[in-house]
Protein backbone atom coordinates (compact mmCIF):
# COMPACT_ATOMS: atom_id res chain seq x y z
CA UNK A 1 0.00 0.00 0.00
CA UNK A 2 1.48 3.47 -0.97
CA UNK A 3 -0.31 4.72 2.05
CA UNK A 4 2.63 3.34 4.49
CA UNK A 5 4.86 5.73 2.55
CA UNK A 6 2.67 8.75 2.91
CA UNK A 7 2.02 7.72 7.16
CA UNK A 8 5.38 7.22 6.76
CA UNK A 9 6.33 10.71 5.89
CA UNK A 10 3.70 12.10 7.95
CA UNK A 11 5.23 10.68 11.38
CA UNK A 12 9.05 11.36 10.37
CA UNK A 13 7.34 15.16 9.95
CA UNK A 14 5.49 14.75 13.46
CA UNK A 15 9.25 13.26 15.05
CA UNK A 16 10.30 16.72 13.39
CA UNK A 17 7.88 18.73 14.86
CA UNK A 18 8.30 18.18 18.45
CA UNK A 19 11.96 17.95 18.08
CA UNK A 20 11.74 21.81 16.98
CA UNK A 21 8.55 22.56 19.59
CA UNK A 22 8.21 20.33 22.23
CA UNK A 23 5.30 21.49 23.38
CA UNK A 24 3.29 20.62 20.19
CA UNK A 25 -0.54 19.72 21.16
CA UNK A 26 -2.13 19.03 18.41
CA UNK A 27 -1.56 17.54 14.46
CA UNK A 28 -4.59 17.89 11.34
CA UNK A 29 -3.63 15.71 9.25
CA UNK A 30 -5.45 16.83 5.82
CA UNK A 31 -6.13 14.66 3.01
CA UNK A 32 -7.11 15.59 0.06
CA UNK A 33 -9.94 14.24 -1.59
CA UNK A 34 -7.70 14.13 -5.10
CA UNK A 35 -5.09 11.51 -3.39
CA UNK A 36 -8.08 9.26 -2.22
CA UNK A 37 -6.05 7.95 0.65
CA UNK A 38 -7.23 4.79 2.47
CA UNK A 39 -8.44 6.92 5.62
CA UNK A 40 -8.54 2.99 7.38
CA UNK A 41 -4.69 2.54 6.62
CA UNK A 42 -3.38 5.59 7.43
CA UNK A 43 -4.98 5.75 10.79
CA UNK A 44 -4.26 2.18 12.09
CA UNK A 45 -0.55 3.27 11.12
CA UNK A 46 -0.87 6.83 13.43
CA UNK A 47 -2.89 4.90 15.98
CA UNK A 48 0.14 3.26 16.27
CA UNK A 49 3.45 5.20 16.12
CA UNK A 50 1.66 8.58 17.49
CA UNK A 51 1.67 7.06 20.93
CA UNK A 52 5.76 6.44 20.31
CA UNK A 53 6.64 9.30 18.83
CA UNK A 54 4.19 11.80 20.52
CA UNK A 55 2.56 10.65 23.42
CA UNK A 56 0.12 13.38 24.60
CA UNK A 57 -0.55 14.73 21.32
CA UNK A 58 -4.09 14.69 19.58
CA UNK A 59 -4.28 14.14 15.82
CA UNK A 60 -7.35 14.18 13.56
CA UNK A 61 -8.04 13.14 9.74
CA UNK A 62 -9.68 15.71 8.05
CA UNK A 63 -11.12 15.11 4.61
CA UNK A 64 -10.46 18.57 1.82
CA UNK A 65 -13.29 18.47 -1.11
CA UNK A 66 -11.13 18.96 -4.33
CA UNK A 67 -11.47 22.42 -5.98
CA UNK A 68 -9.94 23.25 -9.52
CA UNK A 69 -9.10 26.99 -10.75
CA UNK A 70 -8.75 27.78 -14.66
CA UNK A 71 -6.16 30.37 -15.16
CA UNK A 72 -7.26 31.25 -18.30
CA UNK A 73 -11.36 32.33 -17.90
CA UNK A 74 -11.36 32.28 -13.68
CA UNK A 75 -13.96 29.11 -13.76
CA UNK A 76 -14.13 27.01 -10.61
CA UNK A 77 -15.34 23.63 -10.84
CA UNK A 78 -15.37 20.71 -8.21
CA UNK A 79 -14.94 16.81 -8.97
CA UNK A 80 -18.39 16.40 -8.93
CA UNK A 81 -18.19 17.80 -12.92
CA UNK A 82 -15.81 15.76 -13.52
CA UNK A 83 -15.98 12.10 -15.07
CA UNK A 84 -13.37 10.16 -14.78
CA UNK A 85 -12.45 6.26 -15.32
CA UNK A 86 -11.07 3.74 -12.33
CA UNK A 87 -7.71 3.96 -14.14
CA UNK A 88 -7.51 7.79 -13.91
CA UNK A 89 -8.62 7.52 -10.70
CA UNK A 90 -5.84 5.36 -9.53
CA UNK A 91 -3.20 7.12 -11.38
CA UNK A 92 -4.12 10.23 -9.49
CA UNK A 93 -4.45 8.74 -6.62
CA UNK A 94 -0.87 7.93 -6.77
CA UNK A 95 0.38 11.66 -7.85
CA UNK A 96 -2.40 14.41 -7.93
CA UNK A 97 -0.94 16.06 -10.60
CA UNK A 98 -1.78 13.91 -13.06
CA UNK A 99 -5.36 14.98 -12.91
CA UNK A 100 -3.81 17.29 -15.76
CA UNK A 101 -3.86 15.08 -18.30
CA UNK A 102 -7.54 14.05 -17.77
CA UNK A 103 -9.15 17.26 -17.05
CA UNK A 104 -9.94 20.18 -18.77
CA UNK A 105 -11.99 23.33 -17.84
CA UNK A 106 -15.27 22.51 -18.06
CA UNK A 107 -16.25 26.27 -19.04
CA UNK A 108 -13.43 27.25 -21.59
CA UNK A 109 -11.63 23.81 -22.67
CA UNK A 110 -8.25 24.66 -21.24
CA UNK A 111 -5.74 22.21 -19.50
CA UNK A 112 -4.20 25.54 -17.49
CA UNK A 113 -5.67 25.27 -14.54
CA UNK A 114 -4.63 24.77 -10.36
CA UNK A 115 -5.70 22.45 -7.86
CA UNK A 116 -6.86 24.91 -5.24
CA UNK A 117 -7.27 22.94 -2.36
CA UNK A 118 -7.86 18.73 -2.03
CA UNK A 119 -4.73 17.64 -3.69
CA UNK A 120 -2.80 15.08 -0.68
CA UNK A 121 -1.81 15.16 2.27
CA UNK A 122 -0.30 18.28 4.70
CA UNK A 123 -0.10 18.76 8.40
CA UNK A 124 -1.60 21.96 10.42
CA UNK A 125 -0.54 22.00 13.87
CA UNK A 126 -0.70 23.86 17.20
CA UNK A 127 1.42 24.49 19.53
CA UNK A 128 0.95 25.26 23.47
CA UNK A 129 1.56 28.86 24.50
CA UNK B 1 -2.84 26.55 13.28
CA UNK B 2 0.71 26.30 11.12
CA UNK B 3 1.48 24.22 7.54
CA UNK B 4 3.69 21.27 7.21
CA UNK B 5 4.59 19.38 4.54
CA UNK B 6 5.44 15.51 5.52
CA UNK B 7 7.32 15.08 1.83
CA UNK B 8 10.67 16.27 1.92
CA UNK B 9 11.68 14.85 5.58
CA UNK B 10 11.40 11.25 3.90
CA UNK B 11 13.06 12.19 0.79
CA UNK B 12 15.52 13.44 2.35
CA UNK B 13 15.67 10.49 4.52
CA UNK B 14 15.45 7.85 2.24
CA UNK B 15 18.04 9.31 -0.46
CA UNK B 16 20.70 10.49 2.10
CA UNK B 17 20.77 6.58 2.53
CA UNK B 18 21.48 5.84 -0.91
CA UNK B 19 24.34 6.84 -3.43
CA UNK B 20 21.94 9.62 -5.15
CA UNK B 21 23.38 11.30 -8.31
CA UNK B 22 21.25 14.45 -10.02
CA UNK B 23 21.67 14.82 -13.80
CA UNK B 24 21.43 18.38 -14.43
CA UNK B 25 21.28 19.86 -17.90
CA UNK B 26 22.01 23.27 -18.93
CA UNK B 27 19.52 23.81 -21.65
CA UNK B 28 17.47 21.65 -23.54
CA UNK B 29 18.98 18.80 -26.20
CA UNK B 30 22.03 18.58 -23.95
CA UNK B 31 21.72 14.80 -24.18
CA UNK B 32 20.93 14.95 -20.44
CA UNK B 33 18.09 11.99 -20.37
CA UNK B 34 20.63 9.91 -22.10
CA UNK B 35 23.59 10.04 -19.81
CA UNK B 36 21.17 9.86 -16.69
CA UNK B 37 20.22 6.52 -18.75
CA UNK B 38 23.50 5.35 -20.42
CA UNK B 39 24.70 6.17 -16.59
CA UNK B 40 22.02 4.36 -14.80
CA UNK B 41 22.79 1.28 -17.24
CA UNK B 42 26.34 1.38 -16.47
CA UNK B 43 25.76 1.56 -12.83
CA UNK B 44 23.39 -1.58 -12.70
CA UNK B 45 26.00 -3.29 -14.57
CA UNK B 46 28.84 -3.22 -12.23
CA UNK B 47 26.61 -4.26 -9.37
CA UNK B 48 24.57 -1.30 -8.00
CA UNK B 49 21.28 -1.98 -7.42
CA UNK B 50 20.23 1.48 -9.18
CA UNK B 51 16.50 3.19 -9.95
CA UNK B 52 16.40 5.84 -12.44
CA UNK B 53 13.74 8.07 -11.62
CA UNK B 54 12.39 10.99 -14.48
CA UNK B 55 11.62 14.29 -12.40
CA UNK B 56 11.42 16.08 -16.42
CA UNK B 57 7.61 16.24 -14.74
CA UNK B 58 6.28 18.07 -17.79
CA UNK B 59 8.08 16.58 -20.28
CA UNK B 60 8.95 12.86 -19.28
CA UNK B 61 10.96 10.93 -21.58
CA UNK B 62 12.90 8.36 -20.18
CA UNK B 63 10.91 5.68 -20.69
CA UNK B 64 11.53 5.91 -24.69
CA UNK B 65 15.28 5.11 -23.74
CA UNK B 66 13.60 2.30 -21.55
CA UNK B 67 11.89 0.92 -24.21
CA UNK B 68 8.33 1.62 -22.37
CA UNK B 69 5.14 2.22 -23.09
CA UNK B 70 3.63 4.39 -20.53
CA UNK B 71 0.03 4.01 -21.71
CA UNK B 72 0.45 0.29 -21.01
CA UNK B 73 2.12 -0.13 -18.09
CA UNK B 74 1.27 1.30 -13.84
CA UNK B 75 3.94 0.54 -10.92
CA UNK B 76 2.40 -1.19 -8.73
CA UNK B 77 2.60 -0.68 -4.56
CA UNK B 78 4.37 -2.44 -2.37
CA UNK B 79 5.11 0.16 0.95
CA UNK B 80 4.40 2.93 -1.41
CA UNK B 81 5.45 2.80 -5.44
CA UNK B 82 6.86 -0.22 -6.70
CA UNK B 83 9.17 0.84 -9.20
CA UNK B 84 8.88 -0.73 -12.82
CA UNK B 85 11.32 -3.21 -13.17
CA UNK B 86 13.31 -2.69 -16.71
CA UNK B 87 16.52 -5.44 -16.98
CA UNK B 88 18.11 -5.49 -13.91
CA UNK B 89 17.25 -1.42 -13.36
CA UNK B 90 13.90 0.15 -11.74
CA UNK B 91 12.40 3.28 -13.19
CA UNK B 92 10.20 5.87 -11.76
CA UNK B 93 8.50 8.59 -13.60
CA UNK B 94 5.53 10.36 -13.88
CA UNK B 95 4.69 9.43 -17.76
CA UNK B 96 2.73 6.21 -17.03
CA UNK B 97 0.34 8.00 -14.01
CA UNK B 98 -0.44 10.30 -17.26
CA UNK B 99 -0.74 7.73 -19.53
CA UNK B 100 1.56 10.15 -22.24
CA UNK B 101 -0.67 12.64 -22.29
CA UNK B 102 0.07 16.48 -21.97
CA UNK B 103 0.96 17.82 -18.63
CA UNK B 104 0.45 21.62 -18.39
CA UNK B 105 1.71 22.03 -14.62
CA UNK B 106 2.83 25.33 -13.23
CA UNK B 107 5.60 25.84 -10.69
CA UNK B 108 3.78 25.27 -7.61
CA UNK B 109 2.06 22.45 -9.70
CA UNK B 110 5.45 20.66 -10.99
CA UNK B 111 7.08 21.23 -7.41
CA UNK B 112 4.37 19.14 -5.53
CA UNK B 113 4.21 16.39 -8.31
CA UNK B 114 7.97 16.20 -7.79
CA UNK B 115 7.39 15.97 -3.99
CA UNK B 116 4.61 13.31 -4.27
CA UNK B 117 6.74 11.01 -6.47
CA UNK B 118 9.97 10.93 -4.54
CA UNK B 119 7.79 10.84 -1.37
CA UNK B 120 5.80 7.72 -2.18
CA UNK B 121 8.75 5.93 -3.58
CA UNK B 122 9.36 2.28 -1.96
CA UNK B 123 13.11 2.20 -2.03
CA UNK B 124 13.70 -0.88 -0.33
CA UNK B 125 15.89 -3.05 -2.42
CA UNK B 126 18.45 -0.06 -4.31
CA UNK B 127 21.38 1.25 -3.23
CA UNK B 128 21.63 3.84 -5.90
CA UNK B 129 19.32 6.05 -7.26
CA UNK B 130 20.17 8.28 -10.29
CA UNK B 131 17.33 11.18 -11.06
CA UNK B 132 17.42 12.69 -14.41
CA UNK B 133 15.64 16.77 -14.00
CA UNK B 134 14.24 19.58 -16.49
CA UNK B 135 16.60 21.24 -18.10
CA UNK B 136 18.10 24.62 -16.65
CA UNK B 137 17.39 25.83 -12.98
CA UNK B 138 14.04 26.03 -12.67
CA UNK B 139 11.69 25.02 -9.66
CA UNK B 140 11.84 21.59 -10.12
CA UNK B 141 15.81 21.85 -10.07
CA UNK B 142 15.38 24.44 -7.43
CA UNK B 143 13.39 22.42 -4.95
CA UNK B 144 15.21 19.08 -5.92
CA UNK B 145 18.70 20.31 -4.54
CA UNK B 146 16.96 22.12 -1.65
CA UNK B 147 15.80 19.06 -0.20
CA UNK B 148 18.18 16.49 -1.15
CA UNK B 149 21.28 16.70 1.55
CA UNK B 150 23.96 15.66 -0.59
CA UNK B 151 23.31 14.90 -4.01
CA UNK B 152 26.57 13.87 -6.57
CA UNK B 153 25.62 16.15 -9.23
CA UNK B 154 26.30 15.29 -12.81
CA UNK B 155 26.09 18.41 -15.35
CA UNK B 156 25.65 18.46 -19.00
CA UNK B 157 26.87 20.42 -21.55
CA UNK B 158 27.08 20.33 -25.13
CA UNK B 159 29.62 22.25 -26.55
CA UNK B 160 27.80 24.80 -28.46
CA UNK B 161 28.35 28.25 -27.95
CA UNK B 162 24.64 28.71 -26.23
CA UNK B 163 25.56 25.65 -24.17
CA UNK B 164 28.86 26.58 -22.79
CA UNK B 165 27.19 30.01 -22.01
CA UNK B 166 24.52 28.67 -19.79
CA UNK B 167 27.19 25.97 -18.30
CA UNK B 168 28.75 28.99 -16.74
CA UNK B 169 26.02 30.70 -15.25
CA UNK B 170 24.89 27.26 -13.77
CA UNK B 171 28.66 26.34 -12.25
CA UNK B 172 28.40 30.14 -10.67
CA UNK B 173 24.76 29.10 -9.13
CA UNK B 174 25.60 25.93 -7.53
CA UNK B 175 29.20 27.68 -6.27
CA UNK B 176 27.32 29.70 -4.34
CA UNK B 177 25.16 27.46 -3.19
CA UNK B 178 27.93 25.34 -2.21
CA UNK B 179 27.53 22.32 -4.19
CA UNK B 180 30.22 21.46 -6.33
CA UNK B 181 29.43 18.93 -9.48
CA UNK B 182 31.30 15.74 -9.41
CA UNK B 183 31.66 16.34 -13.25
CA UNK B 184 30.97 18.38 -15.92
CA UNK B 185 30.27 16.10 -18.94
CA UNK B 186 30.46 17.41 -22.62
CA UNK B 187 28.24 15.49 -24.85
CA UNK B 188 27.95 14.93 -28.32
CA UNK B 189 31.39 16.57 -28.91
CA UNK B 190 32.74 16.55 -32.59
CA UNK B 191 36.06 17.78 -32.02
CA UNK B 192 37.82 16.50 -29.07
CA UNK B 193 40.59 18.40 -29.30
CA UNK B 194 39.64 21.69 -27.39
CA UNK B 195 41.54 22.46 -24.61
CA UNK B 196 38.49 23.19 -22.57
CA UNK B 197 37.13 20.08 -22.16
CA UNK B 198 40.21 18.28 -20.67
CA UNK B 199 38.58 19.55 -17.27
CA UNK B 200 35.34 17.67 -18.07
CA UNK B 201 34.46 13.87 -18.89
CA UNK B 202 33.81 13.54 -22.56
CA UNK B 203 30.87 11.63 -24.57
CA UNK B 204 31.64 11.94 -28.65
CA UNK B 205 28.77 12.40 -30.98
CA UNK B 206 27.54 8.92 -31.67
CA UNK B 207 25.25 8.01 -34.41
CA UNK B 208 24.36 4.71 -33.28
CA UNK B 209 22.85 5.93 -30.11
CA UNK B 210 19.51 6.95 -31.64
CA UNK B 211 18.62 3.28 -32.97
CA UNK B 212 19.73 1.76 -29.97
CA UNK B 213 17.18 3.64 -27.57
CA UNK B 214 14.96 0.79 -26.40
CA UNK B 215 17.33 -1.47 -25.89
CA UNK B 216 19.89 -1.78 -23.30
CA UNK B 217 21.88 -4.53 -24.86
CA UNK B 218 22.49 -1.98 -28.10
CA UNK B 219 22.95 0.84 -25.74
CA UNK B 220 25.63 -1.10 -23.93
CA UNK B 221 27.42 -1.60 -27.45
CA UNK B 222 27.60 2.77 -28.21
CA UNK B 223 30.40 4.73 -28.06
CA UNK B 224 28.62 6.98 -25.87
CA UNK B 225 28.09 4.61 -23.07
CA UNK B 226 32.03 3.32 -23.30
CA UNK B 227 33.06 6.75 -22.95
CA UNK B 228 31.30 7.07 -19.61
CA UNK B 229 33.28 4.29 -18.51
CA UNK B 230 35.27 7.53 -16.14
CA UNK B 231 32.56 8.88 -14.98
CA UNK B 232 30.87 5.80 -13.79
CA UNK B 233 34.46 4.70 -12.02
CA UNK B 234 34.38 8.43 -10.83
CA UNK B 235 31.27 8.18 -8.92
CA UNK B 236 31.75 4.78 -7.63
CA UNK B 237 35.56 5.44 -5.99
CA UNK B 238 34.31 8.25 -4.37
CA UNK B 239 31.46 6.17 -2.86
CA UNK B 240 34.14 3.96 -1.33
Amino acid sequence: MHEWAIAEAVILEVENLITRYPSLRRIKVVAGELQNIDESVLRQYLDMMMKEVAPGVDYEIIREKAEFKCNICGYRWSLDEVDLSEDEREAIHFVPEAVHAYVKCPSCGSRDFIVVKGRGIRLLYEVRE
Amino acid sequence: MMLSDPRPTRISRELSKRLTIVILGVKGGVGKTTIALLLGIGLARRGRRTLLIDLDITDPNLHVGLGIDPRNIMPGEKKGIDPIRVDGLGFVSIAPYAKGLPLALRGVEAVNALRELLSAIDYEGYDTVVIDTPPGAGDIVLDLLNVLENPRLVVVSSTSKFSLDSLHRLLWLLKEMGKEPDAIVYNMVRDVSNNFLREGILVRYDDELESAFGNLELLEKTNAYKDLENLIERILEKDH
